[in-house]
Formats: C-alpha cells, structure tokens, sequence
C-alpha cells in the first residue's frame, strides 16, 4: 500500500502563546481565565513550539502561560483513498519537563483556522476531538516522537487540500486543571517551524475498492445485501461482507468469504429483521494487510404489514375445558376491504364442570409433555427454544409464561 | 397500548406463583339497576360459572364488538339476563391479588339455554350462552335523527359548519346519549392529521340533504335512514384518523401514523420476547393507488379545484387504479391533496393484513402497531 510523507505547508504552522501576568504578584490566575481566553499576547511565529502549562520560574511575580500550537499539512498531492493509517511525527531537541507533577500528556486535535488566515488570538479554533496523544513518559527528549492518529483522525485528513492539525496539552484540552505551585510547569517542545526536521504527517491509504449495491429479495423478515470488489489494491485475498442495522451505527458484520477483483458478492441477513424497519448497511472488504475500506451506506426497508398496519381485531379466548385456553387473536390490517374474516382457534365450548376448585389452572402433566415432543421433531423445537425444552420450559411456552 | 397495572404485568411476563403457571382472573358482573349477578371467574375458586368466552372487537367497514360468554347453570339460578350490561376486566391472579384491565361495556342481546347429559358419567350438562354487544353497534342501530320529522335533512343546522371531529361530537354525545338515554362521551381531540379539526363537511351554503339524503327517495335503492354509525364512519372516512372504543362509554379519536414506534413486539422464541403461537401475513397492492378529489363546485365545477395522491407502490402495479371523490366546501388544491391523501391512507392500510395468536396480552388495544418477529425456518 502507498505510503506518503506531508511536510506542513509553508503557510501553516505557527506559534501561538498565551500569558496572563498576575497583578497583584503572587496572585494566580483562574484556570478558566486561562483555558477560555479569547486573546492573547506576545504573538510569534518561532522555530520551535513550546506547549506547556504552569508558573513562569522568571522574576518579577507569577504569571501563568498556556501554548497551543496549530498547523497545517500540505495534503494537496494525497489521493481521495481510504486512509489506513497516519502517523503525526514531531522531532524533538530538548528535554519535557514536568514538575508540577501532573505528567501530562501532549495531545494531537483539530482547528478551524483556514491556511490563509490563522487567528492567533482565538484559541476556540482549537478543537478538543483526540485523534492521538503522546504520554509524557514516552516522549523522547531527543529524537522524533510518533503518534498515530485514530479514526477521527485520519478522517480529518483533507485530501487534496490542506490538513488542520493542532496540539495541546491534556489538561488544557480536557478543561482540567492541575494542582498549581510556584515556579512550577510541565511542557513538550518540540521543532515547530522554520527550523528542520519540522513536523511530518506520514500517511498510508489503500486503493482497494468496494461498492455498496442496493438491497434486493426483500421480505419482512430477510434482504439480500449486494456489493462489488472494484479493486483489490493489490493486497489479496481480500476478505468481504457486510455491516448492517438500524442506523449508522450498523451494529451487526456478517463475512462472505474472500472474493477476487471486480467481482459482486452478496449475502441473505434476517429471518428476524423487523417489518417496516428501515436498515442501513454498507459493503466492507479487507485487504491482507490489514486495510479495511467501506462502500457507502444504503438502506432498505423491510416490507410488510407493520408500517403502517394495526390492530384492527381483537379477539380475545377463555376457555376452562380439558384443554384450556386463555389467549388472544389479533388481526392487523384490512381496513376498509382486504380484511380476513377471524378464524376461530378455540370456540367457546367447554363442558368443563367448573364446580371443582382449580387451583394451578393450567395443570400440565408430564403426559401432556411427552405428547408434545412426540409429534413435534428437533427441527420445530429449535425453532422455538433452541433446543429441546425440558418440561417446565415447555409448560412456560405453553402457557406464555416468562414472555418478556 | 394499555399502561397496565404493575403486578399484573408482572405476572403476564412471569406468570405466577411461578413461570409455567398463569391463573386467569375474569371479573364478570351483569347490571340493569339496581339487580346484579356477579359470574366472575374467581382462581381458585369452587362456584366459577364461567365455562368459556370470546371476545370480539373488530374495526371494518363495519366495526362491531360482540362476545359470548358460556355459564354453567347446573342449579338452575342463571336468571334471563337481556337487557344487563356487564364491563369485563380480564386479567390474572398476581403476587398482590387478583388484578385485571377494564374492557369495554357490552350489553346482553339474548341467550340460549342448553341442556344435554353427559355420556360417560350421565350428569346433566346445563350452560347458558350469553351473547352480548358493544359501543359500535349501539352506533349501528340507533338512527341518526337529527332535525325536524320527518328527519330527512339537518334544516335546523346542529351540524352546520362544524369540524369533522366537531360533528363527531355532536353525533356522540347529543344525538346517541338522547336515542340510548344514556351519557355517551367523545374524549378530547389529543391527535390531528390536518383535516379532522379543519374540514367542515356541511360549510354553510351547502347541501343539507346529505344527511340522510335519500330516506325519502322510494326510486332510489339507498333509500333509508342512516344510522349514527354510518355517518360517522362516513366523517371517519374523510381523514386520517380512526375511532376508538373505550371503556366507561368513551369514544377517542387516534391518529395512527408510519413514524409510530412499535407497541408491541411478538416472538417465535420464548427466549426472545413475548411469544406468539401462530402468525400469517398477507400483502396485497394498495387500491386505488391514485386518489384524486374534486373541490369547489361553485359554477357548475367550472372552476374546480383538484387534489392527487399516489401510494408508495404505486410504480408496481401494472395499472393505475383510481378512485375520485367530491369534496365540494373544498375550494383549493392543498385542501384536496390532504383529503386525498387521508383517503388514500385508508387504503393503504387496508393492503396489508396479518393475523397473529399470542398468550393473553392485557395491553393491546385497536389501532396498536405491532411487530412480529419469526425466526422459525431456515
């Protein structure tokens, strides 16, 4: 699979530093003066960035300072190509320090800032969606520091145009704020610009290719999901299916096996879908590398009575016979002519003399039981528990007990 | 759907005293005045009387709700109940007592006295068959007699330039509570699908004989008078909405529509939900699949205004099917889409149909959305 390089582009990258002086000295700023301030001071753009958070160690009283650092990577040559992987590298020439002890964590966000007009005064432009971070434990004082960029991540990449990445600190980004002392502080720094080796944006995209193909052989209960493998990004075998659901969220995979380039594949989900639901779902394929691209989202909906269908008979059974009933018979539908006339399960006859006490109404024997699993096969029991019941299953069953 | 009660509920879904035994409660109490025999179905109990039951409510073109109630009467001490109304509460026996839900009023019509003998052990095998009915064909046997004798037009105006759900309102709580003698009441309108408090069937200006236009007429085969149940299936029919029976002689206005959620869900598998015995489904093409109403016939239709509506599957069918209606106080085209659409929607629902059997379940009532999974078969 391709794997790029992007250097951030000339117009990004840039410093931007915020400090609030104490007055009178001594004093400490509120967090939330520092966290939501709308301006700053002291504007630059530097060669190296610096994010920290803490008490100034310099003379002349306590100040507090805050540093988000905002860039972006010139993606202008990228391919629209589902991205596998993209990794943030920042070479670092000198030592993180943490001595307030709140071990920090250097995390990679996005920014609204346009390439063209960075508004280094607003600090709302940073956005607070992790798409990757670097513990403090792990940054290497000396050398290039990776971090991999989650799914947010990679989907904030522009390709063919320029990519917002942004950098702050745990505590700032997450709003909390640590326990202050004097002449105190926690940074990274790293090579922010003007200065080599700057920030590096390596990507890895894939050219496999699948198509999501609309639903066909709906039913209320089941469709048949269809896709095609329109490139296989030479990373075989690849390995198709499908995710599906009620929203996009999909919740449910089903695999079909592997399948060659430029080949349709499909596969019949349900027998429990429900009628009149709307479904989403969307073909995947995954290369041998491990690359996982998806086509787009379709929908179907399940056909059937319950859309737009109601009760429109009630039909409700007592009998207190030999073989006693207590159930009812809903008919749905039919308003207005195609109607089904109500077919009698049970009539209402009974020559049960109701002058003996019944106190277990439903008085089901173990002969009652063998009769059933006698004339019913494996096949059929399954279809209602699973497996074959054991009596006091059955007897719930037949009764409707333990009906949710 | 029905909120029902906590621990009936909870004995629905667990049954009780424990999960494969449920011990139906049927509170049955025939009334006329002041006289009342009480013929519940009492668990347990040694003096039950009630042998059998069914219980039909049915929403068609003619909706109706009937039952027959079968009482043993070995002693002789069944008396003629004609005449009695009973309210029965059907539920079961609970962890808190017996605990039930009111269905709606019914009213004795007759019964049939049976008497036979047993083979086997030659006892006398006496029962009673109750047959009773309910709100809709009281709806269906009263006249609607509005106005002046001979009562073949509404020239006093009760109904003139009144909403549908306005007239509804009068035909329930006037004119049916003066027939029966009885208080009657439609519930306050909670739904709208934009014609039932807008449309006015009978705007002033109009033609008065639409009620029972034809009673008179002995050349015409419609002759007769309409009931209050015809018309009001007639107003029905001029909306979305439909009319549903409650207890306590309540009638409610409901609006059912696709975005509903699912009331109530049955299963194949116990495992997975409340379980149904049996379900069939039945699809069919709706139509008409186009609806058009004519409106504002003011100058002879010269200018008329027309309204459209197509059924979703509408491109399936191999023809179009077209239904017309004439809505003549109607004088813009939105006013006959929305009509069109709502008669449309009266026959979209009539092209599905299902029918489906489950154990007791006290929350169901007309006009709920249900949903059935199977996961029988491979």
């Amino acid at each position: 699979m391709p794997s790029v390089d992007y250097a951030i582009a000339v117009i990004g990258g840039n410093f931007a530093q915020f400090r609030a002086y104490c007055n009178p000295p001594g004093t400490n700023q509120l967090w939330a003066t520092l966290h939501d301030a709308a301006s700053c001071t002291g504007v630059s753009a530097v060669s190296t960035a610096r994010i920290s958070a803490g008490d100034n160690p310099g003379g002349g009283g306590y100040w507090e300072y805050f540093t988000r650092y905002m860039c972006h990577f010139d993606t202008t040559a990228l391919p629209d190509k589902p991205i596998t992987s993209a990794i943030l590298k920042l070479y670092s020439s000198s030592a993180v320090f943490d001595t307030l002890s709140c071990t920090p964590s250097l995390d990679v966000v996005g920014h609204t800032a346009t390439p063209a007009n960075y508004d280094y005064t607003n600090y709302a432009l940073v956005q607070s969606t992790l798409f990757g971070s670097k513990a403090k434990a792990d940054w290497n004082s000396s050398g290039w520091n990776e971090i991999t960029l989650n799914a947010d991540g990679r989907a904030a990449i522009v390709p063919g145009g320029y990519t917002p990445i942004a950098l702050r600190i745990s505590y700032d980004r997450l709003n909390s704020p640590p326990s202050w002392g004097a002449y105190k502080g926690a940074a990274f720094q790293f090579v922010g610009r003007d200065s080599t080796p700057g920030p590096i944006l390596s990507i890895t995209y894939t050219t496999i290719s699948v198509q999501t193909d609309p639903a066909t052989e709906i039913s209320s209960l089941s469709a048949r999901l269809n896709g095609t493998l329109l490139d296989d990004g030479d990373d075989t075998p690849v390995q198709c299916g499908f995710q599906w659901g009620k929203t996009v969220t999909y919740n449910n995979a089903v695999s079909v096996g592997n399948v060659t380039e430029s080949s349709t594949f499909s596969v019949v989900i349900g027998n429990n879908l429900e009628p009149g639901q709307t479904y989403h779902f969307r073909a995947f394929a995954v290369g041998a590398s491990g690359a996982i691209v998806y086509g787009a989202d379709r929908t179907f909906i399940a056909s059937n009575s319950s859309a737009d269908t109601r009760v429109t008979s009630i039909i409700r059974y007592f009998s207190a016979g030999p073989d006693p009933v207590y159930q009812m018979e809903i008919l749905r539908g039919g308003v207005g002519g195609v109607y089904i006339p109500p077919t009698l399960t049970k009539k209402p006859y009974s020559t049960e003399d109701t002058t003996a006490p019944v106190s277990n109404w439903m008085n089901l024997t173990s002969a009652d039981y063998s009769k059933w699993i006698s004339t019913h096969t494996l096949k059929e029991m399954k279809a209602i528990f699973g497996k074959q019941p054991t009596f006091t299953e059955w007897a719930m069953w037949k009764v409707g007990g333990g009906s949710k | 759907m029905k909120t029902i009660d906590a621990d009936l509920l909870a004995a629905q879904i667990n049954g009780y005293p424990s999960a494969h035994v449920k011990q139906p409660y049927i509170r049955c109490a025939f009334t006329l005045g002041s006289s009342s025999y009480d013929y519940s179905y009492i668990p347990g109990a040694s003096t039950n009387r009630i042998t059998a039951l069914q219980h039909k409510e049915v929403f068609s073109d003619n909706p109706t709700e009937t039952a027959t109630i079968v009482l043993r009467n070995n002693d002789l001490l069944v008396p003629n109940l004609s005449g009695y109304y009973v309210d029965l509460e059907y539920g079961l026996k609970t962890s808190a007592g017996n605990k039930s839900e009111l269905a709606n009023r019914l009213w004795v019509i007759g019964q049939q006295e049976v008497s036979k003998s047993k083979i086997l052990s030659g006892k006398a095998d006496i029962k009673v068959y109750v047959s009773l009915q309910g709100g809709w064909d009281v709806l269906f046997e009263q006249l609607c007699l509005i106005g002046n004798p001979p009562f073949y037009r509404d020239e006093s105006g009760v109904l003139r330039d009144k909403t549908v759900y306005q007239c509804l309102e009068y035909l329930i709580e006037t004119t049916l509570s003066l027939a029966t003698a009885d208080t009657w009441t439609l519930d306050a309108l909670a739904v709208d699908d934009g014609v039932i408090n807008t449309l006015i069937p009978w705007p002033t200006g109009a033609d008065w004989n639409l009620i029972n236009a034809n009673s008179l007429d002995s050349n015409d085969e419609n002759a007769g008078f309409e009931s209050i149940g015809k018309v009001i299936m007639r107003l029905m029919g001029m909306t979305s909405c439909y009319l549903r029976v409650l207890p306590d002689m309540h009638f409610e206005v409901v609006y059912p529509q696709s975005t509903d959620a699912v009331d109530e869900t049955y299963y194949s598998s116990l495992a997975d939900g409340h379980v149904f015995y049996e379900n069939t489904e039945t699809k069919s093409y709706t139509r008409p699949n186009h609806i058009i109403v004519y409106g504002n016939d003011a100058d002879d239709w010269a200018n008329y205004a027309r309204g459209d509506a197509y059924s979703t599957d509408f491109d399936n069918m191999p023809y179009a099917v077209i239904g017309i209606e004439t809505a003549s106080a109607l004088t813009t085209e939105s006013e006959c889409d929305a009509l069109a659409k709502a008669y449309l929607d009266k026959y979209k629902s009539a092209a599905f149909s299902g029918r489906t059997v489950v154990p007791m379940d006290f929350r169901v009532e007309l006009f709920d959305k249900i949903a059935v999974l199977d996961a029988r078969g491979s």
